[in-house]
């Protein structure tokens, strides 16, 4: 089981039936393909938690969690390191706009099939978060300033600071997949362009015309967010610093804002699990 | 001649992004790949700086002079300093193991025989020997549609055979299904090769070797190397829409976590041999520690490029 091979090319669900939804019949079936998905993501679910809640299967993962992290430790000095274990309060879709032939996408790790946010996603969460509001009360953090460039680089300096990817914890592996559905009311309304030169009389949103429920698969679970500061050329106790400052913006603008997409809609809430708070 | 050499083992715990500059095609930043082959690989020159830097910050582990000797020296100008090339000699890190995604066992480490060809003609070089890669190469003719396992095998599932009624060993590898044999001689290297790739005491990464190493007809290897690379699609946030920027997106390709790479270091010992070391410090090879953990190519600040690194010191290859 490889879910991201299962979503990407629809293999390794090998039910047994012979009528189990695939990929191709869900692109094939002409009507009802919210459905014909439902079914798909169920299955695939199904078979991720089977499989994930396995120790057997589980090992291999759960040694290269721990191995990640033993790694960046034996590494740097406690200084320059930062782990912190947060959790999910609300569903989150982390690279939901990407390329699928189910209309949704998942970031999902390539070699493991396991959800995972991107050290990218939480590096520009935090820039984000560290110009648009702490650069409102101090012009240091604002983009091209000082404290700014520090924490997240420039075109011409790298940062100070590493944002890791963020792994999930292999306890909560195989509860992580999650069944959503984002229902589009008005669909004609909504496709309105004011350029386009058509003839707009039926187009009214009159709460007559049919809702089209999409399923898509959500993220639930536990992540390992690592932060570390290996530059040599800072001091110790500068690195401490720095670290700190880059958390605690990190953990404002999970808590806060959420990450991934359709934040506006309460998506991607974090909260601390465990770690330094 | 004296022949000082190590083999080290590169294995990917993040995605690893080395450049190669500008794409043209849907991949904007595709990775480093070999000109002939078009297999993935890492240039010397990149594994010779994350190991001066390795040395350089572990003040510990060595002195300056050590790291000017082994890694060379610049000129500082004058007419009587002319710099120095440094002593040690790495060589590219070539692939060994791709990993691909699989229908069972979540993913494989994919070979072919021509890795294992350039990789018994580098082991000569070094004059280390891999017993079994003779058997393999002599007696394995690969047709398109078949796979060598290791015996222990967790990739495979049953499937329909060509007679009706049967059913065989069969494997899914990205979207492709191979019939599978389970072969002495693949299993008897496989099984020394996991023992020269991860330490000694790690024998949870060595059975998730064995029990997920799969070799492929060369043509099915260059399939999964070309068209199964991990592609991130990056854009950059618009500050005040939170839309993304204008021209803001691009295809950055990575060689996957859990790709195994090899290569080779050596020491030029006409080049140490004129040095001001000390006298523990003078086998510039016997300073390499058995495992490294280093951070290769692009986005370090994003997590990327995370590898373990093992060395084989001569004779330790059995």
């Amino acid at each position: 089981m490889n879910v991201y091979l299962a979503l990407s090319k629809g293999f390794g669900l090998e039910s047994g039936r012979s009528d189990s939804p695939n990929l191709l019949n869900i692109i094939q079936s002409s009507q009802d393909t919210g459905s014909a998905k439902t079914r798909f993501y169920q299955d695939v679910i199904r078979q991720s938690k089977e499989k994930w809640a396995s120790p057997l299967y589980q090992k291999g993962y759960k040694l290269r969690y721990d191995q990640m992290k033993e790694a960046l430790v034996g590494s740097l000095s406690s200084n320059r390191i930062i782990t912190l274990e947060m959790e999910n309060v609300s569903p989150m879709v982390v690279g939901h706009g990407g390329v699928s032939v189910l209309e949704t996408s998942l970031m999902l790790h390539r070699t493991y099939g396991v959800p995972y946010i991107p050290g990218s996603t939480l590096k520009g969460l935090t820039a984000q978060y560290c110009r648009r509001l702490l650069g409102v009360d101090n012009p240091l953090f604002q983009e091209g300033q000082p404290y700014y460039t520090a924490l997240f680089g420039s075109t011409s300096n790298a940062g100070y600071i590493e944002f890791h990817d963020a792994w999930i914890t292999p306890d909560s592996l195989a509860s992580s997949l999650l069944l959503d559905v984002l229902t589009p009311h008005h669909q004609k309304y909504n496709s309105i362009r004011p350029d386009n030169k058509q003839n707009y009389a039926d187009f009214a949103p009159r709460d007559d015309d049919d809702p089209v429920p999409i399923p898509f698969l959500a993220v639930r679970g536990q992540f390992r967010i690592m932060l570390t500061c290996p530059d040599h050329a800072l001091p110790e106790d500068h690195a401490e610093q720095w670290l700190s400052i880059a958390q605690e913006i990190l953990m404002h603008a999970l808590e806060k804002e959420g990450v991934g997409g359709k934040t506006n809609a309460g998506y991607g809430i974090m909260r601390l699990k465990k770690g330094e708070g | 001649m004296k022949t000082d050499n190590v083999i080290y083992m590169l294995h990917c715990m993040t995605p690893v992004h080395v450049g190669a500059g500008q794409g043209v095609g849907a991949i904007d930043m595709p990775m480093i790949r070999e000109k002939v082959t078009q297999w993935p690989y890492i240039p010397g020159s990149s594994i010779k700086g994350v190991h001066r830097d390795y040395f350089r910050n572990n003040a510990g582990l060595s002195s300056d002079a050590y790291v000017n000797i082994a890694f060379g020296k610049e000129s500082s100008g004058s007419d009587t300093d002319g710099g120095a090339a440094g002593a040690l000699v790495m060589s590219d890190a070539r692939i060994l193991v791709f990993p691909v995604a699989s229908g069972h066992g979540t993913f494989a480490y994919v070979t072919c025989p021509l890795v294992l060809k350039r990789l018994h003609r580098d082991l000569k070089a070094t004059h280390m020997d891999m017993p079994g890669i003779h058997n393999i190469l002599d007696k394995v003719n690969l047709l398109q549609k078949t796979a060598l396992v290791h015996e222990d095998s967790k990739l495979l599932f049953q499937a329909e055979g060509t007679n009706s009624g049967s059913s065989t060993d069969t494997l899914s590898l990205d979207e492709f299904k191979f019939e599978a044999e389970k072969n002495p001689e693949f299993t008897e290297w496989a099984s020394s090769l996991a023992k020269q790739i991860f330490p000694e005491d790690d024998t949870i990464s060595q059975t998730m070797l064995t029990e997920r190493i799969v070799l492929v007809s060369d043509e099915a290897f260059q399939y999964f190397v070309t068209m199964c690379s991990e592609i991130v699609p990056r854009i950059r946030m618009d500050t005040n829409t939170k839309t993304v920027g204008q021209g803001a997106l691009w295809n950055e390709e990575y060689l996957p976590a859990e790709a195994i790479l090899y290569g080779i270091i050596w020491c030029d010992t006409s080049l140490s041999g004129k040095s001001s070391l000390k006298n523990q410090d003078e086998n510039l090879l016997s300073k390499l520690p058995d495992q490294a953990f280093l951070q290769i190519g692009g986005n370090a600040t994003v997590g990327k490029g995370r590898v373990r690194c093992n060395y084989i010191q001569r004779g330790a290859a059995k």
